[in-house]
């Protein structure tokens, strides 16, 4: 697809955008008095690195505009076979839907960047039934005769057939999507231009423009921008978050998160026995046995529940200085699921360790991150490798390995399209293959002889800290009987370039002189072999897109277009073998043009916000801290000075009962799937998984319990309950919006600041009226009116879908 | 009324629109005519339940009440415990069969102790079911303060064999074509995707789709199709999940409602806490309903309108069980109790809802007994088989109360069966079992053709409707020196699904091709499969 056309025009556009906004980003009045020549300066010095990454697009000027007739709504459009490469001069007929009929209709105001192009667009079909159908767009290119306006070639078919085809039934309302904005919706008709469906309410007649639209002029909202990205790079927004973010902008920021490790020390859980009730390395009870024994139970909180996990992890998001970190920390765990409850007596410190593996990982090279995970005993327990032996192999890891955490089940396009083969998906293993990977993985066992070999070795407790090791399993390994580790050849991957497509059997690991040369030599063909099979896996074609869409769920928007996918794939494998591969990846990520920009307005944009994130993002929105004073026994108590007026993080109990119990998801295909289609939609929303009748109602619930109330402090007097789970309790603070709430009677610079400060900027006049009028039945003369006011306005705006949804 | 909010609604004279409207009439009228009210106002369908997919609006609804209740068995039922044969045939696999395998690691049932069965089938032999599934009269050995009783001693569902109203469906499991042992050994007929795994095989059963992953359910599948000709007006979707969002209850269209166990009252699982009869209130709850008015508006983006859709959904059927219709018999209250009474309840209301078919969804865990099976009486499987008995016969006797038993059917799903070998477990929790493949199903129901065994012979025509007691035998998956005994399906979950979707009106073969799309793979098998009757 050729761009030259446009190219320098989008630069210069770009810059003079950039330039605004890297202005605002600097957010400091003097220097906006400078001249020229000094912007320039602050221009390179700031933004040059964030030029260098393809920004030029942030020249989002409108949004895109379907071509219409001149006198009329209805599209412009002509059949693909006959269309000459200009803007048609008739006006267009009806077009017949099927798998191979091919139309070219009409855009402009779109800038496309060096390599994006059909497949960054969507164009979807709304039919009088309400049911939207997503027609494949096969090409896009500039008009012979204006350069400005493009020709877009859809298929009048389904790509995903989720709603069935459509039929030809009259006329339907063509829109087109574009770095998550949508254009105007244009009549089509399908098998007859019927006029029975009526156009958008206000919808005008979009001829094509005679000259380039202007692009200059335009007001681009930072402040939406930055609110977004403080949901897809941490956990919400806080006021210093904020402040940095104005002072050095996204990329500057997202250079120092790199370097920021865990603000809470992570929790110190010694290794307990597996059997709580061990006497020496349990939690048995203690001497004299009282009851109720609390020191018997505080030990069994400790160690055999994630609650100082889960605990640790709130604060982290609440208060953490690493967001980033966390926040990427948080979406590999959802991809390298394990679950900390999966076991009876399953301990934090096993589950721990595993969240140290994807820390440490999470701005690394992902290679790495899977062989270390490989080689987690704990992941090990939880998907059976350290059960499988050769005699008794258990399919499970390599099987998960493969689907979950690396290629998936089709083989994918760099851009994580299925590739099609006569129409149908290409699997990309079958039994035959998990056979020969599951032969790789046997063997593995905890490592249990005790240190040194072992450091993290304890009696009678399962060593799930230190990495697996191979246990031959037999002294003295023989032809007839090699032990555990299967020394038979495998065959791999074979694709164009694949490393390692077959692993040899061991020819040397039962001829040595003696039995313990022989063990030593299966333990390094078996260390060997893994190795090998993860190189085989981590350059398959499809790992990069695969992993690259699953991040931009995960931080992003739930159902990317490809030209997205494929940007960060392409930088997740031109960095394949760096070992700050996941830093490049996060940037592509967080910085590319369908993360930015000043508002979104595509219709399937955006992501549910998970619990966690519900619950993190409003709590920092205002000022997260510890519960107010309670009164009991008619005694006002108030949180212990050791708070230092901070929430404890005992907020699972409240994410639980919204689907999510923090690091216990209830399999290994997360808390929700990636795939998950929103039902009576053709719209990708994972975490619409868990967004059902009840829980929707109990999101609503826990916003009332922070606005109009709070989480408790467990309050401690004398010998009674000495290890409350909420030493400090939650609350917020809405100060800010009561004094808002207070300077102005009709509530509207409250309701605006609302908007700016969770929306985005994106309420309606008609939200806001309904706001108003709520806050304004409160009367000024009242009582507490401020507080009780600034209370109803922030629960109604967090109540509301739009905030329920990160866009 | 729960929450003095509505009775204030009442009260006032606020400003009014549509859903005030239906706030003030849920007050006001009845149910019923709430829900005519609510069909003319057109709001149903597209609020509650999503664009449907409506097929024929030609078909008038029906005038009977059906309803399908799923009980999910979740981890793979050990049902080689639960249909024992108690005979001697000779021909046939028999006790002896069975406890030469699992009586040494003491994973065998007591022959007297089985619930005596005959099976016309199989020439009136008799088979036994475990004996927690009887009546808890005279069984002293269970005190009434026992848990697994839930504080309710009935007769289980043992004599529901002779009154004609259980039906057993043997082995049972994911297939994606008929397979024979020689053709799972080598490879030459597609297995099920992830055999063995639970998470897969779970979804499988439940969207009776075998050959991958696949994202709806059949329970929802059905909902797409049935939902706008059979229930028009209703008030509620036309599942319900005691159990959460489950893939079953997920269709194209249908989103089924989520709703609490009998521990919650109807009229208190849908409830927005924190509004009182003050003016701020009821101020905010107008705004909030107002907002959500506008975002399942035209025009809003569909993410949000998405998620404002299933909040209304929650809304809505908090109108819909404002009230609360409680049972007149005695659940045990115990974690199946407790779902299967919440049904009933449902079912109480049904004229209220303005429903005509519903479908239920149920699942109750602990059966992955890798060990400790059958460490008591009532504990392991023995405990799990006692509570879901003695719940499933409360249920049945509370249809029965309710006069509509013939219009409801009970049926089991499960993961897997287990390993016809014992597992001799090495963590001292005592015998298990572990995965396996076909296993039985329970039906229960006043339409249910009962006292009999249904099933399909093997694909080639051999076979007893009723797996082959030995390792390594016909039915078995595992070859090679060790066989365990996983019993290769004989019908898959598509034609057993296919029986009860037909009952319950997905009659048009259409309808049934596109609901079941793998079905004709099994049309050459012979089948018995009459339990239930086909309108």
């Amino acid at each position: 697809l050729k761009q030259t056309g446009t190219k320098n025009k989008n630069k210069q556009g770009a810059k003079t955008i950039l330039t605004r906004l890297c202005l605002k980003e600097e957010g400091m009045e003097k220097r906006r008095k400078n001249g020229l020549k000094r912007l320039i300066g602050q221009y390179f010095s700031v933004c040059l690195t964030m030029f260098l990454l393809s920004i030029s697009a942030l020249a989002e000027s409108t949004d895109p505009i379907l071509i219409s007739e001149a006198k009329s709504v209805r599209a412009l459009a002509v059949d693909a076979n006959k269309w000459d490469g200009k803007l048609p001069t008739e006006n267009t007929e009806a077009f017949y839907p099927g798998d191979d009929s091919r139309v070219v209709i009409f855009v402009t105001n779109v800038n496309f960047i060096d390599g994006e192009g059909a497949d960054s667009l969507r164009v979807h079909a709304e039919d009088r039934t309400g049911k939207i159908y997503r027609l494949a767009v096969e090409d896009v290119r500039p008009l012979d005769d204006r350069y400005w306006v493009h020709g877009v070639t859809v298929r009048l078919y389904d790509e995903n057939g989720l709603n069935g085809q459509p039929g030809a039934d009259g006329d339907v309302l063509l829109r087109l999507t574009w770095r998550g904005m949508t254009s105007n919706r244009v009549t089509f008709g399908l098998g007859t231009a019927d006029g029975g469906m009526k156009g958008d309410k206000r919808a005008v007649p979009t001829p094509a423009p005679d000259a380039p639209p202007a692009t200059a002029d335009f007001a681009y909202n930072t402040d939406g921008d930055r609110l977004r990205f403080m949901q897809q790079a941490a956990f919400g927004p806080s006021a210093a978050l904020e402040l940095r973010l104005r002072r050095i902008g996204a990329e500057r920021w997202i250079n120092e998160q790199f370097s920021k490790q865990p603000t809470f020390p992570y929790p110190n859980i010694p290794l307990k026995a597996d059997n709580p009730d061990d006497v020496t390395n349990g939690c048995p009870p203690s001497a004299g046995n009282p009851n109720p024994d609390y020191a018997r139970d505080l030990c069994r909180r400790t160690h055999y529940s994630q609650y100082e996990m889960q605990r640790w992890m709130f604060r982290e998001a609440l208060y953490g200085e690493d967001q980033l970190r966390r926040r990427v920390s948080w979406a590999l765990h959802q991809i390298w699921v394990t679950g900390g409850n999966a076991f009876e007596n399953g301990q934090a410190r096993w589950h721990l360790e595993y969240v140290k593996i994807l820390d440490r990982h999470a701005f690394g090279n992902y290679r790495q991150l899977m062989s270390e995970m490989t080689f987690n005993s704990y992941m090990g327990n939880y998907l059976d490798m350290v059960r499988s032996t050769r005699r008794n192999p258990n399919e499970n890891y390599p099987r998960e390995i493969l689907q979950l955490f690396s290629i998936g089940l089709d083989e994918l396009n760099t851009n994580g399209t299925p590739k099609l083969s006569n129409g149908s998906r290409i699997p990309t293993y079958d039994q035959n293959k998990i056979v020969e990977f599951t032969k790789v993985f046997t063997g593995w066992q905890r490592c249990e002889s005790g240190p040194p070999a072992c450091p993290n070795d304890i009696p009678n407790g399962s060593n799930y800290i230190d990495p697996m090791i191979l246990n031959v399993g037999v002294g003295t390994p023989s032809v007839s009987n090699p032990g555990n580790h299967d020394i038979s050849a495998k065959s791999l991957f074979n694709y164009p370039g694949a490393p390692n497509p077959t692993i040899p059997a061991c020819t040397n690991c039962t001829d040595g002189p003696t039995g313990a040369q022989d063990v030593i030599d299966i333990r390094n063909y078996a260390n060997d072999s893994i190795n090998k099979t993860l190189d085989n896996i981590y350059n398959h074609p499809n790992t990069a897109p695969f992993v690259s869409k699953l991040l931009i769920q995960h931080l992003v928007t739930s159902d990317p277009s490809p030209a997205y996918v494929a940007r960060v794939a392409n930088v997740f494998n031109a960095n394949r073998t760096s070992p700050t591969q996941m830093q490049a990846v996060i940037k592509a990520i967080l910085l590319d043009v369908e993360a930015r920009g000043s508002r979104k307005t595509a219709p399937d944009y955006g992501k549910l916000r998970e619990p966690f994130q519900l619950a993190t993002n409003f709590l920092r929105q205002f000022k997260v801290r510890a519960s107010g004073s309670i009164t009991v026994n008619n005694v006002v108590q108030n949180p212990p000075a050791a708070c230092q007026n901070r929430s404890d993080g005992f907020i699972n109990p409240q994410t639980s009962t919204l689907s999510q119990n923090v690091w216990n998801p209830p399999s290994v295909f997360n808390y929700f799937s990636p795939e998950y289609v929103i039902p009576g939609t053709d719209i990708v929303g994972p975490e619409f998984n868990i967004m059902h009748a009840g829980t929707a109602f109990r999101r609503i619930n826990f916003i009332n319990t922070m606005v109009y109330g709070q989480i408790n402090f467990d309050f401690v007097s004398g010998t009674n309950n000495p290890n409350p789970n909420a030493p400090c309790g939650t609350s917020i603070d809405l100060t800010e919006v009561q004094n808002l709430a207070a300077a102005d009677p009709t509530g509207m610079q409250m309701i605006e600041w609302l908007n700016r400060e969770m929306l985005g900027g994106q309420m309606s006049a008609a939200f806001k009226q309904r706001v108003r009028t709520a806050v304004e039945a409160i009367p000024v003369a009242q009582a507490n009116s401020a507080r009780d006011r600034a209370r109803q306005a922030v629960y109604l705006v967090a109540t509301s879908s739009q905030y329920q949804v990160q866009r | 009324l729960k929450s003095g909010f509505w009775n204030l609604e009442l009260q006032k004279v606020m400003k009014h629109n549509r859903r005030e409207f239906l706030v003030k009439s849920s007050c006001a009228l009845s149910m019923a005519a709430l829900a005519s009210q609510a069909q003319h106002f057109g709001m149903m369908s597209a609020l509650a339940h999503g664009a449907d997919k409506s097929a024929r609006s030609d078909a008038a609804a029906p005038t009977d009440y059906r309803a399908l209740v799923c009980i999910f068995l979740d981890g793979g039922n050990d049902s080689n415990n639960m249909i024992v044969p108690k005979h001697s045939d000779a021909n046939i696999s028999n006790y002896a069969a069975y406890t030469a395998v699992r009586g040494p690691a003491g994973l065998a049932l007591s022959q007297a102790q089985l619930l005596g069965i005959n099976v016309p089938r199989l020439g009136n032999l008799q088979y036994g079911l475990h004996w927690n599934m009887g009546t808890m009269v005279g069984r002293t050995d269970i005190p009434d303060g026992n848990g697994s009783l839930g504080g309710v001693r009935n007769a289980g569902i043992h004599d529901l064999w002779a009154a004609g109203k259980l039906a057993v469906v043997t082995n049972v499991g994911t297939l994606v074509r008929p397979m024979l042992r020689a053709e799972y050994q080598n490879n030459s007929v597609t297995k099920p995707y992830q055999l063995y795994s639970h998470s897969d095989q779970q979804f499988q059963m439940q969207s009776s789709q075998s050959a991958s992953r696949s994202y709806t359910g059949w329970g929802g599948r059905i909902a797409d199709f049935r939902n706008a000709p059979d229930n028009p007006g209703a008030l509620v979707p036309m599942i319900t999940s005691i159990t959460g969002a489950q893939l079953f209850t997920n269709g194209q269209s249908t989103r089924g409602l989520a709703i609490n166990d009998a521990g919650t009252a109807l009229n208190n699982i849908f409830v927005l806490n924190g509004y009182g009869n003050d003016a701020t209130s009821i101020a905010r709850r107008t705004a909030l309903n107002e907002i959500r008015a506008l975002e399942t508006g035209t025009g809003t983006p569909e993410m949000i309108k998405a998620a404002s859709t299933i909040t209304e959904q929650a809304n809505q059927a908090s109108l819909a069980f404002a009230v609360q219709n409680e049972v007149t018999v005695a659940f045990p209250n115990t974690d199946i109790g407790r779902q299967l009474k919440q049904v009933a309840r449902v079912i109480k209301k049904r004229t209220d809802l303005n429903v005509k078919r519903q479908i239920f969804f149920c699942r109750i865990g602990g059966y992955d007994t890798h060990s400790g099976q059958v460490p008591t009486v009532t504990n392991g499987q023995n405990g799990l088989l006692l509570r879901l008995s003695q719940a499933m016969r409360a249920f049945y006797d509370e249809m029965t109360a309710q006069s509509i038993q013939n219009g409801v059917t009970m049926f089991t799903l499960s993961d897997f069966g287990r390993t016809f070998d014992p597992a001799i477990a090495t963590d001292g929790n005592g015998v298990g079992s572990d995965h396996a493949w076909g296993s039985h199903m329970l039906v229960v129901g006043g339409a249910v053709n009962g006292g009999n065994f249904y099933g399909s012979l093997r694909k080639d025509g051999t076979g007893n409707y009723f797996p082959t007691l030995v390792e390594g035998g016909p039915d078995d998956t595992d070859g090679g020196g060790s066989p365990r005994g996983r019993w290769i399906p004989t019908t898959s979950v598509e034609q057993y699904a296919s029986v009860l979707a037909r009952w319950y009106g997905v009659t048009d073969a259409n309808e049934l091709n596109q609901v079941f799309p793998n079905l004709g793979n099994f049309s050459a098998v012979q089948s018995q499969l009459g339990f239930l009757p086909t309108t």
